[in-house]
């Protein structure tokens, strides 16, 4: 490894000449040249480079290399050695197959200045993490799914504890097998469910203990997937509404970005006051009078306080109405994707 | 023996911070949970019978929703409408852990099986 701890070997390993000089030299100049960087364009090179001795980090384009055998060969003769994946085409399967080959990150090719500058600030974690005893620091390596994957096809028995500031739950594996999960009062794979899919938190791996019950039976692989849907579903809810934006349990799970499209501000009498994309304002200037009329009434008897907003929830993005007694407000909002 | 909505609002309900849970079903019944007293089961049947004059100023092209928060100083309101015409009512306390989570409660209704 290298003797100097501001100054890492880098090995890159990717067939895309152009691509690595890009890469490379944006690397460079993020780094203010503490990064030495040396480049491969197969695998039998990249050998030769990291048997010569001293290389601290390999970032390698899992497409083009084979893979998996290429990561277990490096991490199996090279255990001290940082090991990232990069891929033009990121699928579940793919990150979870690296990851358990023995990769420490696993991310999509950044093609922009922003994406390369995200990929920079992750591989530089990878470089200064250092393994301690249990899984402190793991979230930075890992995410819960990938981690519970391993430990199911490793026919592994283990409990995961979840926290989020408090305790949020446990999952119990049994020889490979998800046989229980609680989140609060819920049990079984719902409660399952709810854990993988929750934004922001750490966990913990302990050693195996039995559970009070058994609540869940399906075999982990199927769990899995519906836990994995329900999460896709989750988090297209949240880039619609937009109410909760966390880090999620993988680290570097951007947010997802929302570009405004429309914003129209009146007076509580409904006399316009700013409009910025409005096509019709005064079509707006009736319907969010309307509303604040219908949330006046929508519960006259409940004590809930004065009405703060409306937030809608559509395919494309989302909306906000605020009502104040001076001024209305009326936002509208597209998603833009989600970076990774 | 609970069927699966049954068990999902109870689940639901039991969440910190959930005031009140009500499922209004495609052949027209209601089921609520609630703690009877500020939001009683009459009150939120009452509110998902009346989803669609509540949000009649809303252009329904435009605003085709997955879901509506009215949001309220004491607790917040989320309508979530199905595909299936199934209509959800959550009624939680502002700033809970219910409100923090939900979008996840949401999902998990879209993808309940109510048969």
């Amino acid at each position: 490894m290298s003797d100097k701890s501001n100054h890492h070997q880098v090995l890159f390993v990717d067939d895309n000449r152009d691509y690595l000089e890009a890469v490379g030299e944006s690397f460079r100049l993020l780094s203010a040249e503490d990064w030495q960087l040396q480049a491969a364009n197969s695998a039998n090179q990249a050998l030769q480079i990291i048997k010569s001795g001293g290389m601290d980090l390999v970032v390698l384009d899992v497409d083009f290399t084979d893979g998996d055998q290429f990561i277990s060969l490096l991490h199996g003769c090279y255990p001290k050695l940082k090991i990232a994946v990069m891929t033009a085409e990121p699928t579940n399967e793919k990150r979870a197959a690296s990851i358990a080959a023995g990769a420490g990150l696993f991310f999509e090719k950044p093609v922009s200045a922003e994406g390369i500058q995200s990929v920079f600030r992750q591989l530089c974690k990878l470089l200064h993490w250092e393994p301690s005893e249990g899984f402190q620091g793991v979230l930075r390596r890992i995410g819960l799914l990938d981690l519970v994957k391993i430990e199911c096809i490793s026919r592994n028995s283990s409990i995961l504890d979840l926290y989020r500031q408090h305790s949020l739950g446990r999952i119990y594996i049994e020889d490979g097998q998800i046989i229980h999960a609680v989140c609060g009062e819920i049990f079984g794979e719902r409660a399952f469910q709810r854990l993988l899919a929750i934004s922001g938190g750490t966990f913990e791996l302990h050693d195996y203990e039995q559970p009070p019950e058994r609540t869940i039976h399906r075999p982990w692989d199927l769990i899995l997937a519906d836990a994995l849907r329900f999460r896709e579903l989750a988090k297209g809810q949240k880039v619609a509404g937009g109410t909760t934006v966390g880090s999620g349990w993988e680290d570097g799970a951007d947010a997802p970005v929302a570009r405004a499209e429309e914003l129209l501000i009146c007076t509580g009498r409904g006399e316009k006051i700013y409009d910025w994309q409005c096509a019709h304002p005064a079509a707006r200037v009736a319907m969010l009078q309307a509303i604040a009329q219908q949330a006046a009434q929508i519960v006259p008897d409940w004590q809930l306080g004065h009405f703060d907003r409306l937030e809608i929830a559509v395919p494309t993005g989302r909306a906000v109405l605020q009502a104040r007694a001076d001024r209305i407000m009326f936002a509208r909002f597209a998603q833009t994707g989600v970076p990774t | 023996m609970k069927n699966s909505l049954e068990n999902w609002l109870d689940q639901t309900a039991a969440n910190d911070g959930v005031l009140a849970v009500g499922v209004l079903r495609t052949n027209g019944k209601c089921l609520c949970v609630s703690d009877g007293g500020k939001y009683p089961a009459e009150k939120i049947e009452n509110l998902l019978r009346h989803y669609l004059p509540l949000h009649a100023a809303l252009p329904s092209v435009e605003f085709l929703p997955r879901w509506f928060t009215w949001q309220f100083e004491h607790g917040w309101f989320r309508f979530v409408p199905r595909s299936d015409t199934a209509l959800l009512l959550l009624i939680v306390t502002p700033e809970s852990a219910a409100a923090a989570e939900l979008d996840q409660m949401t999902a998990e209704f879209l993808d309940l099986p109510l048969k």
